[in-house]
């Protein structure tokens, strides 16, 4: 009877807060205090249409800790504005974090990234500086 | 007196208000000038009557006692975020006197504690029900339940002072951070990290004045439901939508962490985010010299008292 309870508890648990987060969400999102506009949408749908962006990078420079920073063209999606679709490839492997946060590429590195407005956040997969390490490393939109 | 042990650190407390040391009469702590009585509760002593604006502390870290300690973990994953946070070796604490300005479950103090520090381990929260628990069969450490902005020692008082994912979780960062450093001897460092005002963090203090109003319990069983789904489905268009707008924790510390680190993201009622420019200026205002950011963090940052 008491599992019962617990599991009810749980349902409405999940259900009721997933439903105030929703009318939450549409509330920051409407008045804009989180970084989702139509602007950002109709920018995610007309790059949904183009072609998938693939390059290899060739530029980069030191950020913090483990992190380094690379220029991507501005008419990405990212992170920071509707969820990116780049994948980070090194010696043509993927890379195992995308989405991952600055402090925790900075901090933990490992292959960690991030498509953040208009450049990638990266950690090498062993932390090695990926400007020296003779690993090539490529972007490619899925 | 030895300047060891618990008794050590015992005779350290001071009554918040007059600053009089306190007499220890039977399981109370009693000011001498005004007779104040402060309770030793379950083997703690009690310089607030609650945990005020900081419930979902007392809740998350009584939830989870130990996710986070290496010595439960057998890891090395709190100690090396707290180098990396203070810039703090082992052998610049060990036989050193602590002040840990929020011990939450004892993360820190774990490490701390570890390197042969006397630690005094201090929170608003019931979390010290779990910290003394964690700590209860260490003499060099003692756990006290007391407000960050009204501490109970005399001035001058500790080697070093540690604060590190608290003071952005007080009304107001720079004055509870100002306030702590008359407590620090000459020559002492203190350490903390705050939040930076970038990235997931500025995402997240929009949410703040929703999520933490939900009940503590009912937004930490969502938690426990939607990290693990959310984190299996991190590559589908849905679950990346709601992480640019929701980001939840994927530390790769392990799905209890995770859990525990989203909850503690949204929950509290005070969300202070700060640039690194503006925590500098803290620093300089209160006449800290030997300045540093000692790692990769923006926001973490020690100076010492001259």
């Amino acid at each position: 009877m008491r599992s019962i309870l617990q599991t009810i508890e749980k349902l409405v648990s999940i259900f009721a807060v997933s439903l105030y987060l929703t009318v939450a969400a549409s509330f920051l999102i409407l008045t804009r205090r989180i970084p989702v506009s139509p602007q950002k949408f109709s920018r995610k749908l007309l790059a949904a249409l183009l072609p998938r962006f693939q390059g290899e990078i060739l530029e980069l420079a030191h950020e913090r800790g483990n992190c380094y920073v690379a220029l991507l063209p501005k008419k990405l999606i990212s992170d920071s504005n509707g969820g990116s679709r780049l994948k980070l490839f090194e010696d043509g492997q993927e890379l195992p974090y995308p989405h991952s946060s600055h402090d925790d590429i900075r901090e933990l590195g490992a292959g960690r990234y991030s498509h953040w407005n208009d450049a990638v956040y990266f950690s090498s997969s062993d932390n090695s500086d990926p400007a020296k390490n003779g690993k090539r490393y490529s972007v490619r939109e899925i | 007196m030895s300047c060891t042990g618990r008794g050590f650190l015992y005779s350290l407390l001071a009554c918040p208000i007059c600053k009089s040391s306190l007499n220890r009469v039977g399981e109370s702590l009693v000011c001498p000038k005004d007779d104040r009585r402060f309770p030793i509760l379950r083997g703690i002593p009690r310089f607030v009557e609650s945990d005020a604006y900081v419930d979902s502390f007392s809740f998350e870290w009584n939830t989870h006692k130990t996710t986070q300690l290496d010595t439960f973990r057998n890891d090395g994953s709190s100690e090396d975020i707290f180098r990396k946070k203070t810039g703090f070796r082992p052998e610049d604490l060990d036989g050193k006197l602590v002040l840990d300005a929020g011990i939450g479950a004892g993360r820190f103090t774990d490490a701390m504690a570890r390197w042969g520090a006397n630690v005094i381990g201090i929170d608003l929260s019931y979390a010290v029900e779990a910290a003394r628990e964690n700590f209860r069969h260490l003499d060099n450490v003692l756990v006290a339940q007391a407000d960050i902005g009204d501490l109970p020692f005399k001035p001058e008082t500790f080697d070093a002072i540690v604060s590190i994912g608290v003071l952005h979780h007080t009304p107001d960062t720079k004055k509870y951070f100002q306030g702590l450093v008359p407590y620090l001897r000459h020559g002492g460092t203190i350490a903390i990290w705050v939040y930076p005002a970038e990235g997931e963090f500025v995402t997240r203090k929009q949410w703040i004045p929703f999520t933490s109003r939900i009940p503590d319990r009912m937004f930490y069983q969502w938690c426990r439901w939607f990290v693990p789904y959310g984190q299996r489905r991190l590559d589908s268009l849905l679950i990346k939508s709601i992480y640019s707008i929701f980001p939840f924790s994927n530390q790769g510390l392990g799905l209890e962490n995770d859990i525990l680190d989203t909850f503690d993201g949204y929950s509290p009622r005070f969300h202070g985010i700060h640039t690194p420019q503006e925590v500098e200026a803290w620093f300089q205002e209160v006449g800290l010299v030997d300045i540093r950011i000692p790692g990769p963090w923006n926001t973490s940052m020690r100076g010492v008292r001259l």
